[in-house]
């Protein structure tokens, strides 16, 4: 399984004369960094990845804000319309990005966010996967400490951030971890939005350098190695957080 | 005073859930509707939008390619989810062993769960490549011919199948494990001590408990597989011609290249209609298996 990934690793180091030869060396004869310096040096790599991670962090943010908040109001409080609202969002789920991008498309327009970094960050930041992992969590917490904490006098707001937020840090951990991930790889959502090259995300320059008609392949192997290390140091450290994540919600994205 | 802040206490929720509840109207709700009524004008940059009715389902029932797409996809998900239900069944047993090194397999099928549908798209590209490819530098090593795998139309859609399988299978294997290890040992022990062979066992106590995990997988599975898009549009970009344009291509093609966005809402219609057609499924039957 890791075969394929392997393999891209190691052309990636050879220079081209050996990278295209016929039948292939398996190590590389030469362990050679130019490919990645000669790509980093010859395309807009570096701004690509600046923009990623600003959409990454941007949109975990604005995940994590909102979601966050939803799940503690459908978790902690009775109010008349909680099970439709509930209900509302996770009837969300059945609309995946497919089947309303064109629409989406004319909204985001409207909205003046079309080939803007905002748009690709704020349209996908309420998910409903995210409410319903953190509200299942929050479900655990007991009331009696809210109660507590407002006979002492603290607001709703104030019982909001320092009482359950603290308290669900592991379930926001595992939802940053899924939202982290889900941004960084996105291609289908930053394709329809962006249009010009300054705001490309790392996938869609992988995408495009790959498909041109001659395709330089010892550049796009050394760039596809560098977008996965970060995903690939969070699977080493992280792995059982995502793996509970799945089998706790069995949701995907 | 204390009145007061009873009111903030009865309006927190509102203020809480609020901006959740705007994004996905504003996001989610309001474009699924205006989908409905964009799928009964006509948009063309060439021509003044005019209301047609259900015209564009006529467009669409006209049109070769978009029956094209559709079979296309449909051969995909065939392909794709019974290879996916059995090898997650398969790889969840696996993992349900106490082998040595389970955790080493774990992490290597849930690796390319990881890894983005581009980056996916690209590595296999490289080995399938009709000239300096691996996979063709096997072949001809073993003294075969290379095969132009992503130029023929049939392979193309195999490989396809396969490579979006092997993206995807770890994620449906985590599902059936943790079904499996949902299913109290007590059970299994009790069933020893009556003598109970192991294939009864798996007939009598596996099967039935594990039907809900199974369940899952297959609905999942289908919902993404109706939904492929990245993996292929990548990898072959629906070529050769168009051997892999499935449907969420060629609703991307008549919008965003074509400018047809009417005959593109009423191409996602037809796609929504099927993806809440098995969520629905998946509701009844999930009923259905725990009646059992």
């Amino acid at each position: 399984m890791f075969g394929p990934v392997l393999w891209v690793v190691v052309s990636s180091f050879k220079v081209p004369s050996e990278l295209y030869r016929v039948p292939a060396t398996f190590l590389p004869e030469q362990w050679v960094f130019s490919n990645y310096t000669d790509a980093l040096r010859q395309f807009p790599f570096v701004r690509y990845l600046a923009n990623s991670v600003f959409v990454t962090l941007a949109a975990t943010a604005v995940t994590l804000a909102i979601n966050s908040m939803a799940a503690f109001a459908l978790s902690k409080y009775r109010f008349p319309g909680r099970d439709f609202l509930f209900l509302f969002m996770l009837s969300t789920l059945m609309v995946p990005l497919q089947v309303i991008m064109i629409p989406i498309y004319l909204v985001v327009a409207r909205l003046g966010m079309i080939d803007t970094l905002w748009g690709i960050v704020i349209p996908p930041a309420a998910t409903p996967t995210g409410v319903f992992l953190l509200r299942q969590y929050m479900l655990t917490i007991p009331d009696e400490l809210l109660d507590a904490a407002r006979i002492d006098g603290a607001g709703e707001w104030r019982i909001y951030r320092q009482i359950m937020l603290p308290l669900t840090r592991p379930a926001l951990a595992v939802l940053a971890i899924f939202s982290i991930m889900w941004r960084w790889n996105d291609y289908l959502w930053p394709l329809i939005v962006i249009s010009s090259d300054r705001n490309f995300t790392l996938q869609l320059g992988l995408a495009r350098f790959q498909g041109q008609l001659v395709t330089d392949w010892n550049y796009v192997l050394a760039m596809t190695v560098l977008s996965i290390l970060p995903i690939t140091l969070v699977f080493a450290f992280l792995q059982r957080y995502l793996v509970s994540g799945i089998a706790t919600t069995g949701l995907k994205g | 005073m204390a009145s007061g802040s009873k009111l903030r206490a009865r309006l927190a929720p509102y203020l809480f859930v609020a901006p959740n509840v705007l994004f996905f109207t504003t996001f989610v709700a309001v474009p699924a509707v205006y989908g409905f009524w964009l799928s009964l004008f006509t948009t063309s940059p060439y021509r003044p939008t005019r209301f047609v009715g259900l015209g564009n389902f006529e467009a669409l029932a006209h049109d070769d390619l978009f029956w094209r797409a559709v079979r296309n996809t449909v051969t995909f998900v065939v392909g794709d989810v019974a290879l996916v239900v059995a090898l997650a069944v398969a790889i969840g047993m696996l993992l349900n062993r106490s082998v040595r090194g389970r955790g080493f397999f774990r992490s290597a099928f849930f690796y390319p769960v990881l890894l983005s549908p581009v980056v996916v798209a690209i590595a296999w590209q490289w080995i399938l490549n009709n000239r300096f490819g691996a996979l063709n530098n096997a072949l001809r090593w073993l003294g075969m011919r290379p095969v132009p795998w992503l130029l023929d139309a049939s392979w193309a859609m195999t490989w396809v199948i396969l490579v979006h399988t092997w993206a995807t299978v770890g994620f449906f294997a985590l599902i059936v494990l943790a079904g499996l290890q949902s299913i109290p040992p007590v059970l299994y022990e009790a069933a020893s001590v009556d003598g109970a062979t192991p294939l009864r066992r798996a007939r009598h106590i596996t099967l039935p408990l594990l039907a809900p995990s199974v369940l899952t997988v297959l609905i999942l599975s289908l919902i993404h597989a109706f939904e492929i898009f990245d993996y292929v549009y990548v990898m072959t970009g629906g070529g050769p011609g168009f051997a892999t344009l499935m449907m969420v291509q060629y609703i991307y093609r008549a919008g965003f290249e074509l400018d047809q966005f009417g005959l593109a809402a009423a191409g996602s219609l037809v796609l929504f209609v099927i993806i809440l057609a098995l969520t629905a499924l998946q509701f009844v039957m999930g009923r259905l298996v725990e009646a059992v």
